[in-house]
């Protein structure tokens, strides 16, 4: 038995080996390449060579870097927003085709369809949709309230104190079609004799979604708050896309992107060649990613051993 | 004996599978044709009209006896983000061997030692051939790194038909030098009287129309600041003096455009691009470059273009353009070849073809006789020239960019008063650009 076993992990492993070996030169490979390079200072001439080892000095800078922090503080901003949104946007859109609507299959597929698009192109249409002056919501807007109006005079995504949010709307429907199908799944593996009960007990229909549905959704919810960190912290093309980080604000005197989300910043480090230091700063992230995931988790994984202890 | 047939095809699959990979990792561009030239990959960023004129020099040098054994493998690259994807290229090794770069990039590729001194092969003796503003741009501690092959300012374009319905030109009309000599006032004041008059905003069935769109970043801000006499960096490049009086008083000119509502705000992030804007009938005047005039032309815009107006220092303008360079880690032959297509791309002779045929203003002094300058938007630009003043050297001007654009937005936006924002970039240019950078 024992031998057929190590025969199988063998014969596994060869089914493996293509997506292994690719998967170490594209993912693993970099991923050490860059904590290495993390160490190294930004390249005195264009050769691999010349990067100098200049210790942790890449992550003192960071300590003292005002522009990161700023970029980690509007992350953190785009995270509060956007989660909560793109998690109740695709709630809704579930619970509502989770009905017997006619032609729910249609809207189920319209509602995905902006997920399946590109984020580049997703932004620029945004953008052409906020402009202001010739933009679709500026031209609609003036139309019934005359022209001396916000989207007609400054923009969406013109306001340092509007841009994020237009970044965000722009983000949550093209996303909300993925977490909708997530929930729809979950939804419907929820047993319908639990709704019965209830309805026999006298339970409203809040009383079911606050009880039943929602308890029922926590694994999804969990997914989805992880994955929405995760992509908050990771954000780029869409604001590359619509505002190339601003515009900007002035905080304490100084002039902060209000959408330079780390992201971008990183990008920017890596574009001005400052190889080193954006390699300093994505390890920077992937370890905020990290605590906040596990720490959600920890979280998460005590209330569940909290409720089956007072059960 | 299953077992065994499973693991020979495993194997073949696994093989396969490496051969593949071994395949793809080689190199993809084979170094010589198939008749036996070597190839020379030649990185521009040339628009379509100017590719055509490029490929049709590039057939004229490889048909000249010395270059038989050579040919030029021309690449387009994106002008926008050319410098990374260089960057990216020198870092890995896999650069080409020449490459039309930005004014402002060829300093720090050749202090990174990453070009070939066009000294070693004679350039010093012909470098009078050309232009020396754009010259200037390929000096490097006293050696020539680069050959100018465009050289530009910007100049105000102004769009005839909007000028039209305003009443200011004659319906008629076609654009001439004499149009363009009156039509634009000579100094701030009267260009600011002059975009009101073509502003007109609320009405529901045109659209609105405005009479300037501006673009903030310090490039397409400098011919504006050097009206005043700006000096941005100090001529002995280490001090930052944009917060002189001068400076103070170009940025406040700036912002009157905004707030007098004569400005479409199309600096501001997400609004309609300047050149999109004018194409569109929607911005009366902007500032832009020669590059833009065949476009415009393709486009059947009724345009023309003027001397930009003056401020306390009369005229000006910003040099602009590009240079073509090699990179060090070519053999010896190669570079020799690609210099000697260098000196042939930008000789009398094709200069005055690329002007000829793509309106632009020569590099080379030579050719400068032959071009058609009657041309009267070729002669505002080559007089717009005259008034040119250097761009401020610094070992990183997207860096510069990088302080300086954000800052001049929160005075557009009133976040900031000019003052506070002059002395925050001063602060932050002498602390990060002009003393070494860490780590």
């Amino acid at each position: 038995m024992a031998i057929k076993s190590s025969k199988e992990t063998l014969t596994s492993a060869w089914f493996l080996a293509p997506f292994l070996s690719l998967f170490t030169l594209f993912i693993i490979v970099p991923i050490f390449y860059a904590f290495y390079l993390s160490f190294r200072g930004a390249p005195t001439s264009f050769d691999l060579s010349s990067f100098r080892m200049v210790g942790l000095k890449n992550y003192a800078r960071i300590l003292q870097d005002w522009n990161f922090w700023s970029s980690l503080g509007v992350t953190c901003l785009y995270a509060l927003i956007n989660i909560p949104i793109g998690i109740t946007a695709s709630l809704a859109l579930a619970l509502l085709l989770n009905n017997k609507l006619p032609g729910k299959s249609i809207y189920r597929g319209a509602f995905f369809l902006p997920n399946v698009l590109d984020m580049l192109v997703v932004g620029v249409i945004w953008s052409l949709i906020y402009a202001p002056k010739y933009g679709a919501l500026a031209q609609i807007v003036s139309f019934f309230f005359g022209p001396e109006n916000f989207f007609n005079t400054t923009g969406v995504l013109g306001s340092p104190y509007t841009a994020l949010l237009g970044v965000i709307l722009a983000m949550t429907l093209k996303g909300a079609g993925f977490g909708m199908i997530l929930f729809l799944a979950a939804l419907q593996n929820i047993p319908a004799d639990v709704y019965e009960a209830a309805d026999i007990d006298g339970a409203t229909k809040w009383e079911q979604f606050k009880h039943i549905t929602f308890p029922m959704l926590r694994p999804i919810t969990i997914f989805m708050v992880i994955t929405g960190i995760t992509s908050s912290l990771n954000a780029f093309t869409e604001i590359y896309a619509m505002t190339s980080g601003g515009p900007q604000i002035s905080v304490m005197g100084k002039a902060v992107g209000s959408t330079s989300v780390s992201g971008y910043y990183l990008y920017k480090q890596f574009e001005a060649g400052e190889y080193g230091y954006a390699a300093a700063i994505s390890f920077v992230l992937l370890l905020i990613t990290l605590t906040l995931t596990f720490a959600k988790r920890a979280y998460d994984n005590r209330q569940i051993k909290g409720k089956k202890a007072a059960k | 004996m299953q077992i065994k047939k499973d693991k020979i095809y495993m194997t073949l699959a696994l093989l396969a599978y490496l051969a593949l990979v071994i395949w793809a990792w080689s190199p993809s561009v084979p170094e010589f044709t198939a008749d036996g030239r070597k190839i020379i990959t030649f990185w521009h960023s040339y628009n379509d009209s100017e590719e055509k004129v490029l490929t049709e020099i590039i057939d004229k040098w490889e048909a000249l006896p010395e270059n038989a054994s050579y040919t030029i493998r021309a690449v387009r690259i994106p002008f926008s983000g050319h410098q990374t994807k260089i960057r990216t290229a020198l870092t890995v090794g896999k650069a080409p061997a020449m490459a039309r770069v930005d004014w402002s990039f060829v300093y720090e590729l050749a202090t990174k030692n990453a070009l070939v001194s066009l000294n070693d092969y004679g350039f010093d003796k012909i470098k009078d051939d050309y232009l020396q503003a754009p010259l200037n741009s390929c000096l490097v501690n006293g050696k020539y790194y680069g050959v100018p092959d465009q050289s530009n300012c910007v100049v105000m374009f102004y769009n005839r038909k909007l000028f039209k319905e305003a009443g200011l030109i004659p319906e008629k009309s076609q654009f001439t030098y004499e149009e363009a000599k009156n039509i634009m006032p000579k100094t701030w004041d009267g260009f600011k009287k002059l975009a009101k008059s073509l502003t007109k905003t609320g009405s529901s069935t045109d659209g609105d129309v405005y009479g300037y769109a501006m673009t903030n970043t310090l490039w397409w801000s400098l011919p504006i600041l050097n009206t005043y006499g700006v000096s941005v960096i100090s001529p002995d490049g280490k001090k930052c003096t944009y917060d002189s009086p001068e400076g103070i008083a170009a940025v406040n000119m700036l912002k009157s455009f905004v707030t007098e509502g004569i400005e479409a705000s199309a600096w501001r992030s997400g609004a309609t691009p300047t050149d999109t804007g004018f194409v569109n009938n929607k911005y009366a005047m902007i500032l832009s470059g020669p590059w833009n005039l065949q476009q415009f032309r393709n486009s059947r815009l009724d345009f023309g273009v003027a001397l930009i107006p003056g401020g306390s220092e009369g005229t000006s303008s910003n040099i602009g353009g590009t240079d073509v360079v090699i990179f060090n880690h070519v053999p010896a032959d190669v570079a020799e070849a690609s210099y000697r297509f260098f000196v042939f791309l930008t000789n009398k002779d094709n200069q005055v073809l690329w002007c000829k045929k793509l309106d632009q203003l020569p590099v080379n002094v030579n050719a400068h006789a032959e071009v058609n300058f009657e041309d009267p938007y070729l002669k505002i630009f080559n007089e717009q020239m005259g008034y040119t003043k250097p761009n401020p050297l610094v070992k990183d001007f997207a860096l510069l960019e990088d302080i300086i654009n954000p800052e001049i937005e929160t005075v557009f936006s009133n976040q900031k008063t000019t003052e506070n924002a002059l002395k925050s970039i001063r602060e932050r240019v002498e602390a990060e650009l002009l003393t070494e950078m860490l780590p």
